[in-house]
């Protein structure tokens, strides 16, 4: 089981390590338009996603989930 | 699985050509100030060099395989193989191997030719070269060239590709003797096709790199902890046997990551990356150098493991006592 079992816990950990602000991201920002996404922050976050729970994200498995939600529901479903 | 395990072999010198060029990823005005200290702290690359337009691999090849040959008291006519690892051969023929081999005056009975590989490409040339060897009588003599001008393949305004690559070129001295039972190498040579598209250079107009970091991330990250710990069980050895686990230096993102799937300690595992960035196929060989003065006392048994473009990964345990391992900065 991994640490993503809660929805707040999830966007905790995208607004940590996107480096933006508590309150900034809620489930249905869309992810590209984050303020701080790029091509290097999201390495950094699949990097640390892999880290924490062992889930390796694809970048077809990325392109398919539009907002935090269902990055979310992806994660969920490994 | 493409195991293998050869008695005999082993590295004696290495010598690592850099061009004098150097572009700092914390002066690219391609990003912003927040951009390049985020790039240097996470990839772990600060600096990176660059051959001029007119330099070509062949090249920076000649001088490292001089520099080798000033070193070792090699005559030109006992160098048995010569191999060439590059994915930047400027002509596209002859081989670059068969132009040094003219250019130099080796003997006519120098086997010569070319590999096209990438990041895997040292692993893949030295399993080569000791499979070789070992054909060839009591002793036998090989360099094995690796190395790219990666940055003439790059668009210099891709923010993803330009702060990683670097241009650099290893010549690596072999000396094989039947005799010598005791040197034992073993090689675990992989190769996983579904990540064809990772890194590529498509056909047409656009005739430069494209890198999908994700997909180069996440084929890292699965297949070479796999890679190595297969390697290991087939040479009847743990994790904790190595002295120096020595990594293609793709970025510090996917080396760590690595790392800690394994579970190495930080001190078993040298970078290059800040100083050099990613050097293609040279990188192993100048990671091993750059820290050479430092392990030579203590480190015998080392694991390398090169990984990247096709999407191919390779490592091989071996004995690694060269006499010298040389960096030349000034070409």
């Amino acid at each position: 089981m991994h640490r993503f079992e809660q929805l707040t816990d999830f966007i905790a950990f995208l607004e940590s390590e996107l480096l933006l602000e508590n309150g900034e991201v809620n489930e249905n920002s869309e992810l590209r338009s984050l303020r701080t996404w790029s091509s290097l922050n999201t390495l950094i976050l699949i990097s640390r996603v892999n880290d924490e729970t062992g889930i390796l994200i694809g970048a077809g498995d990325l392109v398919k989930c539009i907002t935090v939600m269902d990055l979310f529901n992806f994660l969920n479903s490994k | 699985m493409a195991f293998s395990k050869h008695h005999g072999s082993e590295i004696v010198g290495m010598v690592t050509v850099l061009p004098a060029t150097v572009e700092d990823n914390l002066s690219l005005e391609l990003l912003s100030k927040e951009e390049r200290e985020a790039l240097v702290n996470h990839t772990g690359i600060r600096f990176r060099r660059i051959a001029s337009q007119d330099t070509t691999i062949r090249d920076l090849f000649e001088t490292a395989i001089s520099r080798l040959l000033k070193k070792l008291d090699w005559d030109l006519d006992q160098i048995d193989v010569l191999i060439c690892v590059t994915q930047t051969p400027t002509m596209v023929i002859p081989s670059v191997a068969n132009r040094l081999h003219g250019d130099l005056k080796l003997s006519s009975n120098t086997m010569c030719f070319d590999m096209i590989s990438g990041c895997s490409g040292f692993v893949y040339g030295l399993n080569s070269v000791y499979s070789i060897l070992s054909g060839l009588g009591n002793t036998a003599r090989a360099i094995l060239c690796c190395g790219d001008i990666s940055t003439q393949l790059i668009d210099k305004n891709d923010k993803s590709v330009r702060p990683i690559f670097s241009d650099a070129a290893t010549a690596i001295a072999v000396e094989y003797n039947k005799d010598n039972k005791s040197l034992i190498s073993y090689f675990n040579l992989q190769s996983e096709g579904s990540g064809q598209h990772a890194i590529e250079i498509p056909s047409g107009n656009c005739q430069t790199m494209q890198l999908n970091g994700i997909d180069v991330f996440g084929y890292s990250v699965k297949l070479v902890p796999q890679n190595i710990q297969q390697l290991l069980d087939f040479s009847s050895h743990s994790i904790v046997y190595p002295d120096l686990f020595a990594f293609h230096q793709a970025n510090k993102l996917i080396n760590e990551s690595i790392k800690r799937k394994l579970e190495i300690p930080d001190e078993k595992v040298p970078y290059s990356i800040s100083e050099f960035g990613n050097t293609a196929s040279a990188s192993i060989p100048l990671t091993l150098s750059l820290v050479w003065d430092d392990c030579k006392k203590h480190s015998n048994q080392i694991v390398v493991a090169g990984f990247g473009v096709g999407f191919s990964v390779a490592s091989a345990l071996l004995p690694f006592q060269p006499k010298f391992c040389d960096i030349v900065q000034d070409y």
